[in-house]
């Protein structure tokens, strides 16, 4: 993070690579940069093997709303919020974390604390302590990072959340891998590994099952599998297509894009009783179903009127109407959790993530060339998305204000085919 | 090998019942998979790390058949020369295959018991779930063409791997261009 500061400094469009090898942050900064924290590197870190102000650090530097500052070469590093003087911290800070990691019960006791910064007065805002066993110590670190971007923003946090993903390695035994992890890749959980593909991860809203994709039997097929136990349920095997699941907000239901009458169309599943029931019925591509916010609407994409756009569908009354109108192509939409709009990809010279808000304003968020399949943070904060880079396809985050934007560490082959999970139950 | 497929066929309908998928509409002889099989769940293997194991029993319909040697030998050159390539974001056959899928046609039209699995694949330029579609349409394109030269329905299936099979792994125009494909799979 050694170059955070001169970048927002500059207030221009600029980049920072930073100093962390499995990291990769560039901000694209802003007339406004987003506001200043240090997260100080904690008393007894040497202790444990996770760098706590690091993941904090991490964390909050993806949401767009917080540019932390470098901890290197503090001119202090204190550990007690009485130990907090503004004047070691760089100008314009405005919060301090601080935090100490001692032996405790359970393996660790953390103890962490939030200081506001201002003029030459230090407060002390929120703290808290925890018995930590050492293998939870990043789950912890995650849950900290939570209540600091909560309370400062009103906005709960999205660190603990998990996703979805695809990875491939070509030429393994089982070149298709559907795994879980952190929401920034730590802890990866193999769920299936395959001969042939594996695609389009989604979760239920009760983050305990995904659907997905199989193509296992040579041909392909929805299937449910239970994260937990493994077990898993074919839902549907029709002729042709069966692709793209997506759960319901309530759970009960699929949308899925099936062409067994011929062409691809939406239809609906109802996951109990396995009642189907078609939602587009046109000569032209319909594909992509994604739920709207409440479950009451549907958008897709269709190539109905020429190019592909997004429609939406509702559930109410029937009713479609276009809701995407750039000359280009539209694919992928996905509602913001927060009803302030869509992502979209948009086709133009490439493929880039987009954000089209309520009022029609449209905007790019990404800029590679090969960005696809979005997926948005249940708090609608961050958006994840695949992309191609130094000629791997591997994962990004991008803060929605489009200010922060980071690539994951892919390891293994490539990473495609992100799905953010709901907020997980604690 | 056959009773194993056998018990895939069972299974399958089994579970076309269970799932309430009758596959009787207009388009089925086009798009009825006669592999279609595999229970799914229930014997899969798992790795040290928990990942359940699937996709490994990967046998061939024709694998079984009784076929004279002059015919086995004709599937085995087939079965090297079944690929048409596509332009960006096209479906329509190029002017160029059309000896190959003659070729094809006049071994099936031969040996009628012989099942073909159409593949269809596209590039990694746009979505993977348009790519699906796209690599569908291909797919069928080619179902259709042998259609039209005389093939029984019955012998076809097709799926769509869209971009999920690249031929060649890069990520430029000279491998798009290896995987913008069909493959005609015995």
């Amino acid at each position: 993070m050694k170059f955070l500061g001169k970048v927002i400094g500059a207030a221009c469009l600029c980049m920072g690579i930073n100093a962390h090898a499995e990291l990769n942050l560039e901000l694209t900064g802003g007339i406004d940069s987003g506001r200043k924290i240090t997260v100080v590197p904690f008393g007894g870190q040497n202790m444990v093997s996770v760098n706590m102000a690091k993941v904090v650090n991490d964390d909050l530097s993806r949401t767009g709303i917080f540019a932390p500052t470098s901890n290197t070469n503090l001119r202090s590093n204190p550990h007690r919020p009485q130990d907090v003087r503004t004047s070691d911290f760089e100008l314009g800070t405005e919060v301090v974390v601080i935090g100490d990691i001692t032996t405790g019960t359970r393996g660790f006791s953390v103890t962490y604390h939030v200081v506001a910064l201002n003029g030459t007065n230090a407060k002390h805002l929120f703290g808290n302590h925890a018995e930590v066993p050492a293998s939870q110590m990043r789950t912890y670190a995650h849950r900290i990072s939570d209540t600091i971007f909560e309370k400062l923003t009103e906005i709960k946090g999205a660190f603990s959340t998990k996703i979805a993903y695809i990875r491939t390695v070509f030429g393994s035994k089982y070149p298709y891998e559907l795994c879980i992890s952190d929401y920034d890749g730590a802890n990866e959980n193999r769920l299936v590994v395959s001969t042939q593909p594996l695609m389009s991860p989604n979760w239920s809203p009760d983050g305990k099952k995904l659907a997905y994709v199989s193509f296992e039997n040579r041909k392909s097929e929805i299937y449910v599998i239970d994260i937990a136990t493994k077990a898993r349920t074919k839902i549907t095997s029709f002729a042709g297509l069966n692709s793209n699941p997506k759960w319901s907000p309530d759970g009960r239901k699929l949308a899925m894009v099936l062409s067994k009458d011929g062409n691809p169309e939406i239809y609906v599943v109802d996951v109990n009783t396995r009642k189907l029931s078609r939602v587009t019925n046109n000569a032209a591509i319909d594909t992509e179903p994604s739920w709207s916010p409440s479950g009451d609407a549907l958008y897709f994409v269709s190539e109905r009127a020429g190019k592909a756009q997004v429609y939406k569908f509702s559930m109410l009354n029937g009713g479609v109407q276009k809701v995407t109108h750039q000359p280009a192509k539209n694919l992928s939409p996905v509602a913001m959790p927060d009803g302030s709009g869509l992502v979209v990809v948009n086709q133009n010279s490439g493929f880039t993530v987009s954000k089209q808000d309520n009022s029609g304003a449209f905007y790019a968020l990404s800029r590679t060339g090969l960005d696809e399949s979005p997926t948005v943070a249940p708090n609608s904060n961050m958006i994840m998305y695949s992309t191609v880079s130094g000629g791997r396809k591997g994962l990004v985050i991008v803060s929605s204000d489009g200010r922060s934007r980071w690539s994951m560490d892919r390891g293994r082959g490539e990473m495609s085919q992100p799905a953010w999970s709901p907020y997980q139950k604690k | 090998m056959f009773k194993k497929l056998a018990q895939y066929l069972v299974l399958g309908v089994f579970a076309a019942a269970l799932n309430g998928c009758a596959t009787t509409d207009d388009a089925g002889s086009l798009v009825e998979d006669p592999l279609n099989g595999g229970s799914g769940t229930g014997n899969d293997g798992i790795l040290e790390d928990g990942a359940v194991i699937v996709g490994e029993n990967y046998d061939s319909y024709n694998d079984g058949l009784h076929l004279t040697d002059v015919q086995r030998a004709k599937l085995q050159a087939l079965k090297q020369d079944g690929t048409i390539y596509f332009g960006y974001d096209r479906d329509d056959i190029p002017e160029r295959y059309v000896s190959l899928l003659q070729a094809h046609a006049d071994f099936l039209m031969s040996a009628p018991e012989v099942k073909i699995i159409i593949e269809g694949h596209t590039d990694e330029r746009g979505t993977p779930e348009y790519n699906i579609a796209l690599g569908e349409r291909r797919a069928r394109s080619v179902a259709r063409y042998l259609l039209n030269l005389g093939v029984t329905p019955d012998q076809i299936s097709i799926v769509s791997y869209g971009e999920e099979k690249p031929q060649n792994f890069g990520h430029g125009e000279s491998a798009w261009s290896k995987n913008r494909r069909a493959v005609i799979s015995y």
